[in-house]
């Protein structure tokens, strides 16, 4: 049995391999997060075969990031796949319960982003706010750049480093709303190679390594200075490439922001986390800022 | 008096930022802005005839009947056509 704390919250897990314990690992556990313990109970368990089919419900296509998954939607649950290899999440108010099956082999590539996606509905479930895009601290600030995917959020995130900011988060980090404290949630920078040719040719080529994609990973724990792992949230950049305007901060209209938060966070599955997540963007919007950073002609106001 | 009336479409999230409310349809991803008229007529839409919403407005807004019913029509014929209300079966007025 598996068992650790993740941002507070219980997860356990009793799953038959060694692999599927090592992923919920490298996903899940970072012990370096060690806020005070919330009563939400994540529990995953690995079933021999498919559950019974839920009676009444629907079909339905998830979006998680860029893949597409196919559900049957019932009253709180959730079956992605098939009798061969699935996931099932039961959200509920205290506790979030995942049930895997055929996870070995082709299953998988069925199991393994189902799983991502339905720890990720059971953490929202119990209050937090998940945040794609990149993360940058400045005394003990957070501001998270968001944006269209290839906007340049991790060439702005590297950018600010540079220019003396922490990095918190490349891709992935939680939001507590309740306290405004940022989470980041990976374990280093990725920029694409022309990237750190133009704005880090002075880094040890050593630090880095080749990712399958052809990104380059810089280790937060190969930094010199290991960064801060939390902050305190004070806006949300979204970032804007447009070569003919020069770059700078711009005011961002409520409707833009609310669009920006609400692509940041994503929509989560659980109706009842969706109107929660609305009431907790509309609080965002007073108590912290939203800007636009325009990544135009001339070097970045950071 | 116009006793028409309309249902959101379900599934609808609703942010609300007070002055100004946003529709989110997660279905299509599409954002629908609804200035303080359109957030009050919005709020009683699903449960009101169309002349209770102008009532409503009207009360709201300290506004002349016409205008608060000009203004509530045009809100019902751009929520129309994005999808966002259909008209509810039964005696319409």
């Amino acid at each position: 049995m598996l068992s650790f704390p993740v941002l507070g919250r219980s997860l356990s897990a009793a799953v038959g391999s060694a692999e599927l314990e090592a992923w919920i690992r490298a996903h899940w556990w970072f012990p370096e997060h060690a806020p005070e313990p919330y009563p939400y109970d994540i529990r995953v368990e690995e079933l021999s075969g498919p559950p019974a089919l839920e009676a009444g419900s629907r079909e339905e296509v998830v979006q998680l990031h860029r893949v597409s998954l196919t559900c049957r939607v019932g009253d709180g649950v959730w079956t992605f796949g098939d009798e061969t290899a699935g996931v099932r999440l039961r959200v509920g108010a205290e506790e979030s319960r995942v049930l895997l099956w055929g996870t070995e082999g082709d299953g998988a590539r069925v199991v393994l982003p189902a799983l991502f996606l339905a720890l990720n509905e059971a953490i929202r479930a119990s209050g937090l706010v998940p945040l794609h895009g990149s993360v940058a601290v400045r005394d003990g600030e957070a501001t998270v750049f968001a944006g269209r995917s290839g906007v340049g959020k991790s060439t702005t995130l590297f950018q600010a480093f540079r220019a003396g900011w922490e990095p918190l988060a490349e891709d992935f980090a939680w939001l507590d709303p309740a306290s405004l404290v940022v989470y980041g949630w990976d374990r280093g920078l990725r920029l694409w190679p022309e990237a750190r040719e133009r704005f880090a040719p002075d880094l040890p080529a050593h630090l880095f390594r080749t990712d399958a994609d052809g990104k380059l990973f810089l280790a937060y724990d190969a930094l010199e200075r290991p960064p801060a792992r939390t902050g305190t949230l004070r806006r949300l950049a979204l970032l804007e490439r447009d070569e003919a305007r020069p770059s700078a901060w711009e005011p961002l209209e409520p409707r833009d922001a609310v669009r920006a938060w609400w692509e940041a966070a994503g929509v989560p599955l659980h109706p009842g986390t969706r109107a929660s997540l609305a009431r907790e963007i509309a609080g965002l919007l007073t108590r912290t800022a939203a800007s636009r950073l325009v990544l135009g002609a001339g070097p970045l106001p950071l | 008096m116009s006793e028409e009336r309309y249902t959101p479409k379900p599934g609808l999230i609703e942010t609300d930022l007070g002055s100004e409310l946003i529709l989110l349809d997660p279905e299509t991803q599409e954002m629908f802005s609804l200035n303080p008229t359109g957030r009050v007529a919005w709020k009683h839409l699903g449960s009101e005839s169309l002349s209770g919403v102008v009532d409503r407005v009207v009360a709201a807004f300290e506004v002349e009947r016409p205008t608060a019913d000009a203004d509530v029509r045009a809100l019902v014929a751009r929520l129309l056509e994005a999808g966002l209300i259909e008209r509810a079966a039964g005696p319409q007025g």
